[in-house]
């Protein structure tokens, strides 16, 4: 028989956050929408602009020389902004935060937790682009220590814009800001 | 009875908007029982509760539970309760078992997870998504995620709106069972049949304050009067029995061969006397019954309204 006796107690905080962190990234990748957003669109802009003679490319090299560190960066952008910003703003609508704000877990390490999920969603992203662009002819040039750098302060700056608006807007709001904002689905 | 109570409110008020919500509330609750909040929607019944759970911040007053404050000495208290709150709080994508799974995480000693989900009947909910769960199916995942931590006191805020009497009994079963083991329950509720049920406890709560406290048998026994009623044949002479009964009891025959007694309390030694009375006059009494009030029309008497409106 089960017993429900006391035995309260957080779980050590680096599992705790290794769970939100492996959590988040599961309800993120699992969201249609949120797929459109950050693998479907910024693929699919990539491999069309590459081909087709729709948008003016400037400077030397292939079109796919000027498009996908563009495409990096909108990737980035989705996932840190858009994504953030639509997943939160339904979590705080749909009672999550309020929740897990009685749960263990702090506030410091949800934060972390979410940053943790972007930092992946954007190594797939980063991963997945570079390939197609690299089987486009791309001869990528510059210091990856600095796109690092870039990448991780993009990041930080967007994410921060995504969370500070779904905090404070209604999850509706957020939604249309963001998609619109970060070109992500509209709905 | 534990010196430190799981729970001390002491002049609560919280408004919003100019709206007082609790008034100069008063509360203690004891720890190892189950406590049943009993009001009508909007007494102040869940902002009491969210109070306790750190939510929101008290106005004026103070709240304690299990002796720390809940805003301030937030990360200390957070892994001691369970919380289960009146709606949502699970993400839309998630499936049933694995968010709770995924709670049991957060905890250092959870509960068995499978036994979890049998015990409440959701494991043919395992891989549905949580927005396509009946809105029972989601009570219970709700419960489930308020327990599963090991909490030394849980808050439902009303565990069982919504459910059919089968999940309900489910539900009030897994709270005895709580207790049983020594957690604290606090159950807000406006089914009067909850609270007479589950409660050892009830505070009723209307308007922003506790108008009355004890355990479900005080509460229907305290104030109004009782009453015995049988049959017999009609127009016996009662003066007789009168004489027999305590001060201040009645004795009458409200249709020809019904009689009733009043009397405050209605205890075995009444229900004696009567007897006794009845046997002296040679009289068979039939269909002996005694009537408590029930907490529904405790509540009534207490406030002049309905529990439910």
């Amino acid at each position: 028989m089960t017993t429900y006796s006391p035995a309260p107690g957080a779980a050590p905080v680096g599992r705790m956050l290794l769970a939100q962190t492996a959590f988040e990234t599961r309800m993120l990748l699992r969201n249609g929408e949120q797929l459109l957003l950050t693998v479907v669109i910024p693929t699919v802009l990539l491999v069309l602009f590459s081909a087709v003679d729709v948008v003016s490319v400037t400077g030397p090299g292939k079109r796919v020389d000027f498009l996908a560190p563009g495409l990096l960066a909108l990737a980035v952008m989705s996932t840190a902004f858009t994504g953030q910003a639509i997943a939160t703003g339904f979590e705080r609508r749909y009672g999550v935060l309020k929740r897990l704000g009685a749960s263990p877990l702090p506030r410091w390490a949800l934060l972390t937790a979410k940053t943790g999920c972007v930092l992946v969603t954007e190594a797939l992203q980063v991963a997945l682009l570079s390939v197609i662009a690299l089987a486009l002819g791309w001869s990528p040039h510059g210091d990856p220590l600095s796109v690092i750098a870039l990448l991780i302060l993009g990041t930080a700056a967007f994410s921060g814009l995504g969370l500070l608006m779904a905090g404070t807007l209604k999850a509706e709001a957020t939604l249309a800001a963001a998609g619109r904002a970060g070109s992500g689905p509209r709905r | 009875m534990h010196p430190n109570p799981a729970v001390e409110i002491a002049g609560l008020v919280k408004r919003y908007a100019g709206k007082t919500a609790v008034d100069g509330l008063d509360l203690r609750i004891d720890r190892g029982a189950v406590t049943a909040v009993l009001g009508p929607n909007g007494a102040g019944k869940t902002t009491t509760i969210e109070t306790c759970e750190g939510y929101r911040r008290p106005d004026a007053g103070t709240v304690r539970v299990l002796g720390l404050d809940p805003v301030r000495q937030a990360a200390e208290l957070r892994p001691r309760i369970g919380v289960m709150l009146q709606a949502g709080g699970v993400y839309a994508g998630a499936r049933a078992v694995e968010m709770l799974r995924h709670t049991a995480k957060l905890h250092a000693h959870p509960l068995d997870v499978d036994a979890l989900v049998e015990r409440l009947g959701l494991d043919s909910c395992g891989r549905t998504g949580y927005r396509r769960l009946s809105g029972g199916q989601q009570q219970r995942l709700a419960l489930a995620m308020a327990v599963v931590g090991r909490p030394e006191l849980v808050f439902l805020d009303e565990p069982t709106a919504g459910l059919d009497p089968q999940a309900r009994r489910a539900t009030w079963e897994l709270v005895r069972d709580l207790r049983r083991d020594g957690v604290t329950v606090v159950v807000t509720t406006h089914h009067m049949e909850e609270a007479e049920e589950l409660a050892d406890r009830v505070a009723i709560v209307d308007r922003g304050k506790v108008i009355a406290e004890g355990s479900p048998a005080e509460l229907c026994r305290g104030g109004a009067e009782d009453s015995l009623h049988f049959e017999a044949p009609a127009g016996l002479d009662l003066g007789g029995l009168v004489k027999v009964l305590p001060d201040g009891a009645t004795a009458t025959e409200p249709t020809p061969g019904r009689y009733r007694v009043q009397a405050s309390p209605v205890d075995p030694q009444l229900v004696a006397t009567v007897t006794g009375w009845c046997a002296s006059a040679g009289v068979l009494a039939e269909r002996m019954t005694v009537r408590q009030r029930t907490l529904e029309e405790v509540f009534l008497e207490l406030t002049g309204r309905e529990l439910r409106s």
